[in-house]
């Protein structure tokens, strides 16, 4: 007797979270996400979710994380907003949003599992996944031997002209990756004076700067983990080093005021944190997930190692001191033709 | 009573009294204008000296003397410049051997030519980037391989390069004016010069070269105004080498504002410097155009005397082919191979090529499905559109003639002048609720309502060139017959310039199918057009991606304008 409860549980228990997997047809309509993610990453997460929710469609728009954030303060200007779920590369936006009072609280149950360095304590945005800045280089220009596996690594005399970086402007990860640094006594504002004396040049988007790469204009960049691992898996010729100071990124999601589908949002925020849903889904995409437990790729960092390694970034302090920041590193990379 | 009741019969005959007509097109033709050309102008002057409170001439003042904006006036008024004069040059040289000389071929060159104007002018800039962009650039690779350099030999991404592309890319304008007004020349005048004595240079100095004036001046002014606004070239060329025009700057300072009241400001009064240099070059030209205007120009068509080009013909020839396949053929053919190729900077070797690219833009990417349903409807609508109020405008201002017809005129052509980048910052400020709480951003109505205003003095050119040739004894003729105004417009009037109407909606057609300069400020989440996917695919990184939908682009152009050229002819023959 006893064993038949046990095997009755065990039974139960297996077949329990493939209920929890199937279709869920008791929600239905549409709901708007703006993401700064990959467009395929987008797309396989729409299929999943709509799967899952097979009376839900799931809308995207897929633009960087300041055109997302334009079109969102537009909207909140002209008071017909049309999103309802933002998911940006850049926390000091989010921050932004939230002192504007443009984003609504959702403590999702699966934000416990985020770290606390990576979402917000009130709960008005949650990291959804992590960037990992390292170094992408062209495998046609730069062996494996000649690109560094650190940051200082690249001030080295031949990647005068060699190297290039995304515009922290329009570049949230970027931005992160100069704070965190300068803020660093090992580098500070003079490693990035350094690399301005070198000819370093700048790119307007992440995947700008890939291309670059791959098309052997320049030997190394500063890189995003995913796009790069991304291209190489396509056959491109860059290769990839990951950098003893982590520079990391929590890429939010939040729900901003006035959303037009707000339980529908809450529905896509849960699932996309949801460590079985859209957390699995990222590795798959070569992308950290923000959360333990999801099996993770071959040489992937596990969140809890990402946020015990990496170096520390204050995000409100960067959110208040962004413009400054930009100021300055402008200072020395954009002299005017 | 009796009389009273005649003239009543008589006035209703003649159109005037009651609510005519044509009053009716009057009144609906200033509604329209206003809506759709007088409110966003008004706008743009509004916000850029209105903080919300009072008069602020300080911010417009800060914008104007900033130093990277000073710096971006200069690019644009050199790189106009430049162009201008560059593709006036080549412009003429083609024009004058296709038109006036026996080269051979000329079938073959005429359909080069017309090529450019299909490929929207930011997909060229593309793919010219590929070839020649620093030491990523295929071409400039295989230089470099060739001859061992170790510095790249050309540099697209500059002002001289951004000028190259400009000049390619327009020079098939004044090659067009100057072609035609060669063509419709009394060449008598030549003749007479030649048995004259004078020598072959002396003529084409003193006799054709005058005459061909007002065609070079107008294609010039075309090509000035054009690079002055374009925003796709600058944008795809100059932005990894901090290299901002006007247009550039507007949008960066949009983007880089996160959509703020002051963002926007800023981009306003920016706007307001182009379109006070844009009007300058238009002041200039209508200058230039009062001196020296010849009515010799003959209707009539006459075989022009042919030069004989003797021992330079086969080395033109060779030249010019060379010169027309570097320009046309190489950046279509890069275009294709890097669609097909499996990652940007990859050789083209058949084991790297794939068809990947083109899945990976249609299956499951509804923001590309999306893209092409977007800009096949906007097309659609905004040609039709434009069609009915440009035509109507046509039929007000040159068959009505109301008191207020030139202020018509003036407010439709507006537009035309005004760079897209404007006009969209404009409709922005416009239906963001400013008016009757109407809101339009983020749909695909506002750039409907931008391309409307921007194509309308197509399709009123057209229309209005076509309703001159039709005399009012027509239209009389009918009314005395007894046919109502309604009945004479549409069995005599409409009939006669339907031919025009139908080439003026395709004209409108045409470009909205590439548009970029409004649509990059006026795309919602769902309203992307094609011009915007591309675009985005490429500052995403996606460059064979993009390259694909490019293709796909091209494809549709193509068939577009062949349907077109099917109608037209089947029209002429009927």
């Amino acid at each position: 007797m006893k064993r038949l409860i046990i095997v009755l549980l065990l039974i139960s228990a297996l077949l329990l979270p493939a209920f929890s997997a199937g279709a869920d047809a008791s929600y239905s309509g549409k709901v708007m996400l703006y993401s700064s993610t990959g467009e395929d990453v987008v797309i396989a997460l729409k299929n999943a979710f709509q799967a899952k929710y097979p009376n839900v469609k799931l809308d995207y728009y897929s633009a960087t994380s300041g055109k997302c954030v334009t079109k969102l303060s537009t909207e909140f200007q002209s008071k017909s907003v049309t999103c309802d779920l933002a998911w940006l590369a850049d926390p000091s936006a989010m921050i932004n949003l939230k002192a504007g009072n443009h984003l609504v609280q959702y403590l999702s149950p699966f934000a416990a599992g985020v770290d606390p360095k990576f979402k917000d304590a009130e709960g008005y945005y949650t990291g959804a996944r992590l960037l990992i800045m390292g170094i992408t280089f062209s495998t046609t220009s730069c062996s494996d031997k000649e690109a560094p596996y650190n940051w200082d690594g690249l001030l080295a005399p031949n990647f005068n002209k060699q190297l290039i970086m995304t515009d922290p402007t329009g570049s949230g990860s970027t931005k992160a990756l100069v704070y965190a640094m300068t803020r660093n006594p090992k580098y500070g504002w003079d490693y990035f004076k350094k690399l301005g004396e070198m000819g370093t040049e700048l790119q307007s988007s992440s995947g700008a700067t890939n291309n670059a790469v791959a098309a052997g204009s320049y030997k190394v960049a500063f890189g995003v983990d995913y796009n790069t691992k991304n291209l190489m898996a396509e056959g491109s010729p860059i290769g990839w080093h990951d950098t003893k100071d982590i520079v990391a990124v929590p890429c939010p999601i939040a729900i901003p005021v006035g959303a037009p589908h707000e339980k529908l949002a809450k529905l896509l925020y849960d699932f996309i944190l949801d460590p079985n849903g859209g957390q699995k889904l990222l590795t798959q995409y070569n992308i950290t997930p923000i959360v333990d437990g999801v099996e993770l790729p071959a040489g992937m960092l596990t969140a809890t190692e990402v946020a015990s390694k990496a170096l520390p970034i204050d995000w409100i302090d960067l959110a208040k001191v962004s413009n400054k920041l930009l100021d300055q590193f402008d200072s020395y990379f954009k002299k005017q033709k | 009573m009796f009389s009273r009741a005649i003239n009543r019969d008589l006035a209703h005959l003649e159109g005037k009294g009651g609510f005519s007509l044509d009053r009716l097109m009057i009144i609906l033709c200033y509604v329209a204008l206003i809506t759709v050309v007088i409110l966003p102008v008004f706008m743009i002057l509004y916000y850029a000296f209105w903080d919300g409170t009072k008069i602020d001439i300080a911010m417009f003042k800060q914008v104007i003397f900033q130093k990277s904006n000073i710096r971006s006036m200069w690019n644009t008024l050199v790189i106009g410049v430049f162009s201008t004069a560059l593709a006036t040059a080549v412009g003429v040289f083609f024009a004058w051997l296709l038109g006036r000389s026996d080269i051979p071929m000329k079938g073959l060159m005429k359909f080069l030519f017309s090529i450019p104007f299909m490929i929207p002018p930011f997909l060229a800039a593309m793919s010219w980037d590929m070839m020649f962009s620093g030491r990523g650039g295929y071409v400039n690779k295989a230089l470099m391989s060739l001859f061992n350099l170790t510095k790249a030999p050309f540099n697209i991404n500059s002002v001289a390069g951004i000028i190259v592309i400009e000049v390619v890319y327009y020079f098939p304008f004044v090659y067009m004016q100057v072609v035609s007004a060669l063509e419709r020349m009394d060449p008598t005048l030549e003749e007479s010069a030649r048995i004259a004595g004078a020598s072959q240079l002396y003529v084409i100095r003193r006799i054709t070269l005058p005459l061909t004036i007002p065609a070079i001046s107008s294609g010039m002014l075309l090509v000035l105004i054009t690079s002055l606004s374009n925003y796709g070239i600058p944008a795809m060329l100059g932005y990894s080498q901090s290299i901002f025009t006007l247009p550039t700057m507007i949008v960066e300072l949009m983007n880089r504002a996160g959509g703020s009241f002051e963002g926007i400001r800023q981009s306003a009064a920016l706007s307001i410097v182009l379109v006070f240099i844009v009007s300058i070059a238009l002041l200039v030209q209508r200058r230039l155009l009062t001196h020296g205007r010849y009515d010799i120009i003959k209707g009539k068509s006459m075989r022009p005397m042919l030069i004989k080009l003797r021992g330079a013909k086969y080395p033109l020839l060779a030249f010019s082919l060379l010169f027309l396949s570097l320009i046309v053929v190489a950046p279509i053919v890069m275009i294709i191979l890097v669609s097909f190729v499996k990652a940007y900077g990859l050789p083209f070797l058949a084991k790297n090529l794939t068809l990947a690219n083109f899945r990976r833009i249609f299956v499951g990417n509804i923001m590309v499905r999306d893209s092409v349903k977007n800009s096949l409807f906007l097309a659609f609508s905004a040609a039709s559109f434009c069609l009915l109020l440009g035509t109507m405008l046509a039929y007000v201002i040159y068959k009505v003639k109301p008191k207020g017809g030139t202020a018509l005129e003036m407010m439709a052509v507006l537009p035309y002048s005004l760079p897209g980048t404007v006009m969209a910052i404009g409709c922005i400020l416009a239906w963001s609720g400013a008016f009757f709480g109407i809101t339009l951003y983020n749909t695909i109505w506002i750039i409907l309502v931008a391309y409307i205003a921007r194509y309308l003095s197509y399709v009123l050119k057209s229309s209005s060139a076509a309703l001159q040739q039709v005399h009012g004894s027509l239209e009389e003729a009918a009314r005395s017959c007894g046919a109502s105004h309604m009945q004479t417009l549409k069995d005599v009037t409409l009939p006669l310039i339907k031919p025009a109407m139908i080439s003026g909606f395709f004209l409108v057609f045409l470009p909205c199918m590439r548009e970029l300069t409004t649509s990059i400020l006026l795309y919602g989440p769902k309203s992307r057009t094609l011009g915007v996917a591309i675009y985005q695919l490429r500052i995403n990184g996606q460059i064979a991606p993009a390259a694909a939908l490019s293709v796909v682009t091209i494809t549709l152009i193509i068939i577009c304008n062949n349907i077109v050229k099917a109608i037209t002819r089947d029209k002429k023959r009927g």
